[in-house]
């Protein structure tokens, strides 16, 4: 998982540097775990039945961040890597580990 | 208001002409409201734009300031010298990062494409800063574009070209995909035009002298282009297109359509056209003829005599030699001595036509400046149509034609008719020029492209030269009486004052050579003092500041021109690594400097060889 957080983080800078290539190429790698890392959020939320919002919020930001990235947003793509998905990422450490 | 009136006022003291063109633009400018004020988490400001149902951020909405200096930490390593060229002002954030990281040798051009975005942060962002700093270029959409490529043009030259970078902020590349790539093509033209004019230079050095000093005498009889401008300008050409004749192979095919607009047109027939033209029994009001070094049998004709040529100063002297009739004179590149004695005699009306490398885009810069509003091009293929390069007055040998084609070197384009066709790079490039001035002249002017093959410029009207000749020429004019009637530049005492001058030549060429004597000395001594280290002598500093005075030399001598092109060679070899090689230490420079100092010497001497061409010739 620390990992797929730095690699989050390292994708973020080289988009609000606009290196596209490059970043492109990690978002892609980094589109599928980060979808199933939601995916299992999103089981233990339905599970405990407690974390609605939390689930919504989790969806909104991978709806965004696939928007963004079909859109060619760079920047609202690195805000979501940068601050949105490492939460989301930081989150499954702690509760999944 | 506060920091509106803040960056209003530094753009006033600071950038006056930006102001008051900006001022100029907004009062007719309707806002579209689409830039909306944002604010990141940290209560940073930045703009977004609603496009496509989307709103853009164009920086963090959680750390504008973060996002900017993450984006100026890939551009720490600077070079010295190097122009950085940027797409998009956003913010401003960005641009300051970029801003630190250069220093006293460097240039930022920027390019702000939305001038809603720039209106809002003057008004949202304190950039006094940026405005203050004089490395910094700004231009912007409907304001200042136009000046966008004198700008590049002005900030690229041989020595830095490869340390030209051009850098795009996040997200201005898919909002304003067109203006972006028109940005990048401009920087790519540019650099490539730099080596081109530098080969073309270096081949052309001595002829263009030569040239010249033939010339000169030439021009005191004559009459400069301006005047002739001025005559045609008194008319009303609505109705008249000017018409462009060159000689690319697609012109057997129309030519003699040409006679319909006959009258009706300012029919200009650059040099190698010209005999196709009479050949054809067409009427025409000027030749063109901007090389150097042209075949003289393009001019083989008695009856092109007479027809009015239009010429640069540095023009081929044996066309001069051969013609007969009234000749204009634009005196741009190498006319700086003609210039300075002008101005001694209170006169400064004079035209330099602009070029873009070719006799064709020199034609319709010629006709830009006569107020033609269309302009329609006529055998201006730019690409070997059916393998072939000239219309067939210029060439009828098929092994002649396979020869130059593959003499040339080669590339693809699009032509008119979406297939591709073979041109080589000096055509793409003037491909390029065509449609740029095609674009940046839009509102003013309507360029046709009416060749009927050949490579497709792009921004201009394709159509058969019928239905061009029918749609635009609607009105008739007298040119070739309106030509006759242009006034000579001088009158006999002024042309005595000018051969007076010019006996005067050999006195400053002996100044001159002293003077670059003392210059070479000064840099002898400077690297002795370099070399024992002592940098921090009153001497020293002295001859710091004459060295960097030596610079200015061909301002202060305005022969000077003429006599560096027989040292063009040492130049470009001593300049061209001078920014980029980081190894070079101060003596090396130096060393550099006295070489050309030397050449310079050298060259005088061969000027004064050449200099009988121009003095011969004047009355005893």
């Amino acid at each position: 998982m620390e990992e797929l957080i730095q690699q989050a983080e390292e994708t973020a800078i080289l988009l609000y540097q606009n290196q596209e290539r490059k970043a492109y190429e990690n978002v892609q790698r980094i589109l599928q775990p980060v979808q199933q890392v939601i995916q299992a959020l999103i089981e233990v939320a339905e599970q405990q039945g407690e974390m609605e919002k939390e689930k919504e919020w989790m969806l909104n930001v991978l709806k965004c961040l696939v928007e963004s990235y079909k859109a060619q947003d760079i920047l609202q793509m690195a805000d979501i890597l940068k601050y949105e998905i490492t939460e989301i990422l930081k989150i499954y450490q702690e509760i999944i580990g | 208001m506060e920091i509106l009136q803040k960056n209003k006022e530094i753009l006033k003291k600071q950038r006056p002409q930006l102001l008051e063109e900006l001022e100029k633009c907004l009062k007719e400018f309707t806002e579209e409201q689409r830039v909306i004020v944002q604010y990141d988490l940290k209560g940073n400001f930045y703009p977004a734009i609603m496009k496509d149902n989307r709103e853009w951020h164009l920086n963090s909405r959680y750390d504008a300031e973060y996002a900017a200096v993450l984006y100026g930490k890939n551009h720490e390593d600077i070079k010295e010298y190097a122009v950085y060229y940027l797409f998009g002002f956003g913010d401003g954030r960005v641009v300051r990062q970029i801003l630190k990281n250069m220093n006293d040798t460097n240039y930022l051009v920027i390019y702000e494409p939305d001038l809603e975005i720039f209106c809002r942060v003057l008004e949202y962002e304190d950039i006094s800063d940026i405005i203050e700093d004089e490395r910094c270029i700004i231009i912007l959409e409907k304001v200042n574009e136009k000046k966008l490529e004198s700008f590049i043009d002005g900030t690229m030259n041989y020595s830095n070209f490869v340390l030209a970078n051009v850098l795009i902020l996040p997200g201005y590349d898919v909002l304003y995909t067109k203006r972006c790539r028109y940005f990048i093509d401009l920087i790519l033209y540019y650099k490539k035009k730099v080596v081109i004019n530098r080969n073309t230079e270096m081949n052309r050095k001595m002829k263009l002298t030569e040239n010249i000093l033939h010339n000169m005498y030439d021009y005191t009889r004559q009459s400069d282009l301006s005047l002739l401008i001025e005559k045609i300008k008194e008319k009303d050409t609505d109705g008249m297109p000017a018409i462009i004749v060159s000689a690319g192979p697609s012109l057997d095919k129309n030519i003699k359509e040409l006679k319909k607009a006959e009258g009706k047109a300012f029919i200009i027939g650059v040099d190698a056209a010209l005999k196709a033209l009479v050949r054809n029994g067409i009427q025409f009001q000027v030749g063109i003829s901007v090389d150097p070094a042209k075949d003289m049998t393009l001019f083989e004709d008695e009856r092109l005599e007479k027809i009015p040529m239009v010429l640069e100063l540095y023009s081929t002297s044996g066309l001069v030699e051969k013609h007969r009739g009234r000749r204009f004179y634009s005196i741009g590149y190498g006319g700086e001595y003609l210039l300075e004695l002008r101005k001694q005699m209170g006169d400064v009306s004079y035209c330099a036509l602009r070029t873009g490398g070719s006799v064709a885009t020199a034609a319709v810069a010629l006709a830009e400046e006569m107020g033609f509003k269309t302009i329609i091009l006529v055998g201006q293929d730019l690409a070997f149509t059916d393998g072939r390069g000239h219309v067939s007055s210029v060439c009828d040998d098929e092994e002649k034609n396979r020869k130059h084609l593959e003499e040339r070197k080669l590339t693809e384009v699009e032509d008119i008719n979406g297939n591709m066709v073979q041109t080589d790079w000096q055509m793409a490039l003037y491909i390029e020029w065509f449609a740029k001035e095609a674009y940046n002249e839009r509102d003013k002017i309507k360029i046709i492209d009416a060749t009927e093959g050949g490579a497709k410029i792009a921004n201009t009207h394709i159509m058969t030269l019928k239905e061009a000749i029918e749609t635009e020429c609607r009105n008739e004019a007298d040119f070739n009486h309106m030509i006759q009637e242009v006034p000579f530049t001088f009158n006999e005492a002024e042309q005595d004052k000018m051969y007076y001058e010019f006996t005067t030549i050999p006195e400053r060429l002996c100044r001159l050579r002293k003077k670059l004597e003392e210059d070479i000395e000064s840099y002898r001594k400077f690297k002795e003092l370099e070399t024992e280290g002592i940098t921090s002598s009153a001497e020293y500093n002295k001859l710091l500041q004459k060295v960097q005075d030596i610079d200015s030399m061909e301002k202060e001598e305005s022969l000077m021109f003429l006599i560096a092109q027989y040292n063009r060679r040492v130049e470009y070899e001593a300049t061209a690594d001078i920014y980029t090689n980081e190894e070079l230490k101060i003596g090396d420079i130096a060393d550099r400097a006295i070489k050309i100092l030397e050449g310079y010497i050298q060259s005088i001497e061969e000027f004064e060889k050449d200099l009988p061409i121009l003095l011969n010739q004047l009355p005893v």
